[in-house]
């Protein structure tokens, strides 16, 4: 077990969410078990006001994981420092591969919980909580992910020790290795940058198409390409995104992308393509709930809102990645 | 019992149980059925304990009746969730309370501006609204002062511009004379008319005579242990 | 994106109403969050200064070992070292400590050779005779010695010595300078009672880095009583045990952090009935629970961020300005000349985060079923009293 200042932030945000989820949870079957909006007993009053609490309770829930997933990341590449042969996060997450789990686990959960706090909007503003069942049904599937994340994050703490030799980005993300990020790396920005510009395209394209023409067939687009961008645009990244940045043609490691040698450039890239992926994916998720009167209006505004939002993170995202392409010394050298 | 074609509230067969089951239930509205039209200016007359604040409370959205309806401008509001129930009383309703309910250590603009934070409204379009109840209720010169530090008029009247700022079409009143000397009940009842000469609908609980004896009041209601027991229409 | 500032606006004029209150419980915080930011300051303060000082350090230091404990070495083991493909040099070291009667502190004595030439004089040189010493900020400030002064140390058979100060050390690599005595290697090993021919450890220069590990196996084979450290293996344990020490402390705070939750449950719980009355109040005129719920949390958030920023600014002050005083017992061990260590003030995002992590979410975590204990109250209480 390694005590380090980040890991115990990391166990101590792990627990409280945990902590958030399973009391959220309770309540939330609590609701399930006894909620029925034809009565105006006190009991459903004192139900309704319950439902209060867990979308308190999951919200914040919500914040500390987003900060926890980056934070993790973070003490990841900290902690290089004490492997032979680490020299990123990547060295880290190798000298215990469950690293790689909780990585999986943080990413479920900032993408999941977002969805959760949307449909608790809706359900909340529309007249009769329309849909009070899906949403707890949710909330008790989303739990054991939050757990699965804490149990996983001290394994992999418990289960890393500094003299163990690991092998680094140089090997995972590498030209030559047999791994699938390998296989990433050594696509030739030659293709995957025409692909990316392809993508994008398509995707702001849809985005617009979405927004203004407000078909529910748009929408189901939209949400489709949302997790096709999301692994494209990740995949970018490690192909030529980070080689550009590093100015090194053979470096492809994202995760030095978060050290401050490269001037944190990762969280902005990381944050608007999430913030971009995920708010794509809500008004197509969400639309087939407008088809109840009373949600109708309430999903039109909010659709317009979340494919608003999406344009603008996608074209942050856009300019982070394309500023070392345009402006960075090898750009020439990958054209 | 006097309704239009469509009335602005109605009221149908309305009870409302405080602490149901428990040996300390108290019935407090007991199928109370009425409607009020717009424009109308509506006393619910009776001694305390009658049940005419829990009446006010259910008609204005500010509580869900046990059993029974209550519809506002057509919608049934009895089943809403709290969130529509709270944007229908705030766009619908303005309160006057009578312990006024002002926060004392907040200065009157502040107060004022209460209701108006949770509609996301433009901060110029606050301003402008609460210029323009300041000037009705002649309180351009208290606009900073502490509502705590002014006299007991001032405070009135601020409490009523604060229940007009979201431009209610139903003023709701509480009992708003009962610590209130001659003078300055009868300038409240002058802004009541004066709302209800501009279309406000007004609808007033009250036991006291003062009000009830009112020529501006077009209706009342009496109400004892929870039942609609008379109504005159003067 | 309006309603949220208005109500942020809101829960800024509610703060300011009850200033007495708020700013207790934002002193109680920033004192939380002042202790737990020192302890991560600093450790990582050393952490950096040990780095810094291990940048000049040999590839490799060879060391022997007896009964598991390290013991001196013979000085001839470098000529067969220095024949190893790949060795620049190797060079014997004489170093060790010595008690200081007089000022009641731990000195460390260094003989002048590889290493000692990295050290930032501030004034003066190295010493070239036997009679001389250079001295670290530490030392030269216990014994009130400049350049041309004197002191007298005693050495391994309890004589005291004296000895002419031809230098002082600069303040950067604090950690390493300041209780610190250079003298020549000769002299060193004398005064250390160091056995003719022999030396504390061995300090092996290497041309390229990838080799270290293959001569240090070498060496290990070739003396099976040595004991080759690299340098990046002296790194990682530096960064190992102050982790594990700032760890340890955190560790042993978190009854703390948890006493503060408690304080932050009791502070949300505790609404006073003016306080109460007022939710009546916004709930009766048109706020839902929604609307108080993130009146309540946004008053958290800016309680928390002004007590985060209080007391990190606390803490920068006490490590990096006074030295950290009430922790550098704890954290950096037995020297009492220590103290005066001033680090070289460092500040990374990364610390930041940790911080809010460990102060704010127990605290924002423990908040949330009170607000909302706080938001629920009904709009018709204000009316029926």
């Amino acid at each position: 077990m390694i005590l380090h200042p980040g890991v115990l932030g990391l166990l101590i945000g792990g627990a409280v969410v945990v902590a958030l989820m399973v009391v959220g949870s309770l309540v939330g079957l609590q609701i399930l078990r006894a909620w029925d909006p034809s009565s105006s007993s006190e009991n459903q009053l004192a139900l309704e006001r319950r439902t209060y609490l867990v979308s308190a309770l999951v919200g914040v829930a919500l914040w500390i994981e987003i900060g926890s997933a980056l934070l993790f990341v973070h003490t990841a590449e900290d902690l290089h420092e004490l492997f032979v042969g680490a020299m990123c996060a990547t060295g880290s997450l190798n000298a215990n591969p469950v690293g790689w789990w909780v990585l999986a686990t943080k990413g479920a959960m900032v993408l999941l919980f977002p969805v959760w706090l949307a449909l608790n909007g809706l359900d909340q503003r529309a007249g009769d909580y329309p849909v009070v069942r899906l949403k707890y049904g949710l909330l008790v599937v989303l739990t054991p992910i939050a757990l699965a994340d804490l149990v996983l994050q001290i394994q992999y703490f418990r289960g890393i020790r500094p003299d163990i030799i690991t092998s680094c980005c140089g090997s995972l993300f590498s030209e030559s290795g047999d791994h699938l990020t390998s296989d990433l790396a050594s696509v030739p920005a030659a293709g995957a940058l025409p692909l990316f510009g392809l993508a994008s395209a398509i995707f702001l394209a849809a985005l617009a198409w979405a927004r203004f023409g407000r078909r529910p067939v748009s929408m189901g687009v939209v949400a489709v390409l949302a997790p096709v961008i999301l692994g494209i645009g990740i995949a970018s990244i490690i192909s030529f995104v980070s080689v550009a940045y590093y100015e090194l043609p053979t470096h492809h490691c994202p995760f030095d992308l978060f050290q401050g040698s490269s001037r944190y450039v990762g969280y902005p890239l990381l944050i608007s393509l999430v913030t971009a992926v995920v708010s794509a994916a809500l008004p197509g998720i969400l639309h087939p709930l407008a088809r109840r009167s009373d949600l109708d209006g309430l999903v039109a505004k909010s659709e317009k809102k979340w494919l608003t939002v999406s344009v603008a993170a996608y074209s942050v995202f856009l300019v982070f990645a394309v500023w070392p392409l345009v402006f960075g010394n090898l750009a020439l050298e990958l054209m | 019992m006097t309704s239009g074609a469509n009335p602005l509230v109605s009221v149908d067969d309305v009870t409302k149980t405080y602490n149901r089951g428990a040996p300390d239930e108290v019935r407090a509205v007991r199928g109370v059925s009425t409607s009020v039209s717009a424009g109308e200016v509506l006393v619910l007359e009776g001694p305390s304990g009658s049940g005419k604040t829990s009446l006010l409370t259910m008609i204005g959205c500010m509580s869900r009746p046990t059993s029974g309806q209550v519809a506002v401008d057509g919608r049934r509001v009895s089943r809403l969730s709290e969130v529509a129930l709270t944007s229908i009383r705030r766009s619908t309703f303005g309160f006057i309370f009578q312990h006024l309910h002002l926060i004392p250590n907040l200065s009157v603009e502040d107060n004022i501006m209460i209701p108006m934070v949770p509609t996301g409204l433009s901060p110029v379009e606050m301003k402008q609204r609460v210029q323009r109840v300041l000037a009705e209720m002649h309180l351009e010169h208290r606009r900073t002062a502490l509502a705590g530090r002014i006299s007991g008029g001032e405070q009135q009247r601020t409490a009523v511009a604060r229940a007009l700022v979201n431009r209610p079409s139903i003023v709701i009143a509480d009992e708003p004379t009962a610590h209130l000397d001659s003078e300055l009940s009868s300038e409240l009842l002058e802004i009541f008319a004066d709302l209800n000469a501009r279309g406000t609908t007004v609808i007033i609980a009250t036991h006291d005579p003062r009000v009830i004896d009112h020529p501006i009041v077009h209706r009342r209601l009496l109400l004892r242990d929870g039942e609609v027991v008379g109504e005159h229409a003067p | 994106m309006r309603r949220h500032f208005r109500i942020l606006d809101f829960a800024l004029a509610s703060l300011r109403r009850r200033r007495l209150k708020n700013w207790a419980i934002v002193a109680v915080y920033a004192f939380t969050v002042t202790i737990v930011s020192s302890v991560l300051l600093l450790t990582n303060a050393i952490r950096q200064e040990a780095a810094l000082l291990l940048v000049g350090a040999p590839e490799l230091t060879v060391q022997r070992v007896v009964g598991g404990r390290h013991a001196p070495i013979a000085v001839e083991v470098t000529e067969t070292i220095a024949t190893l493909p790949g060795v620049v040099e190797a060079q014997p070291r004489y170093w060790g400590y010595t008690y200081d009667a007089v000022t009641d502190s731990t000195i460390t004595v260094i003989g002048a050779g590889p290493g000692s030439a990295e050290l930032e004089m501030v004034e003066g040189r190295l010493p070239e005779h036997s009679t001389e010493c250079a001295v670290g900020a530490g030392v030269a400030a216990m014994w009130g010695a400049e350049v041309g002064g004197e002191v007298i140390l005693i050495d391994a058979s309890t004589t005291g010595v004296l000895y002419e100060v031809v230098g002082t050390f600069a303040a950067p690599s604090d950690i390493l300078t300041n209780d610190l005595v250079v003298m020549t290697g000769d002299e060193a090993a004398l005064f250390l009672g160091l056995p003719e021919g022999w030396a504390t450890d061995l300090a092996v220069r290497i041309a390229n880095p990838a080799e270290v590990d293959t001569i240090a196996t070498k060496i290990k084979r070739a003396f099976p009583d040595s004991r080759p450290i690299t340098r990046s293996e002296v790194l990682r344990t530096y960064d190992a045990v102050f982790h594990w020490r700032s760890g340890m402390m955190l560790a042993m705070l978190s009854g703390g952090l948890i006493a503060f939750a408690i304080l932050a449950w009791d502070k949300a719980t505790g609404l006073s009935a003016e306080e109460r009355k007022e939710i009546g109040i916004l709930k009766a005129v048109g706020w839902d629970t929604g609307d108080v719920l993130e009146l309540k949390m946004w008053e958290g958030v800016v309680i928390s961020v002004t007590s985060l920023l209080l007391g990190l600014i606390a803490a920068l002050i006490h490590v990096f300005l006074l030295g950290a005083p009430l922790l550098t017992p704890v954290l950096r061990g037995w020297s009492v000349l220590f103290p005066e260590l001033h680090p070289v003030p460092h500040i990374d995002p990364y610390l930041l985060v940790s911080i809010a992590f460990l102060t704010v979410v127990p605290y924002v975590a423990a908040t949330v079923a009170p607000s909302w204990k706080a938001a629920i109250t009904d709009p018709d209480s204000v009316v029926r009293g």
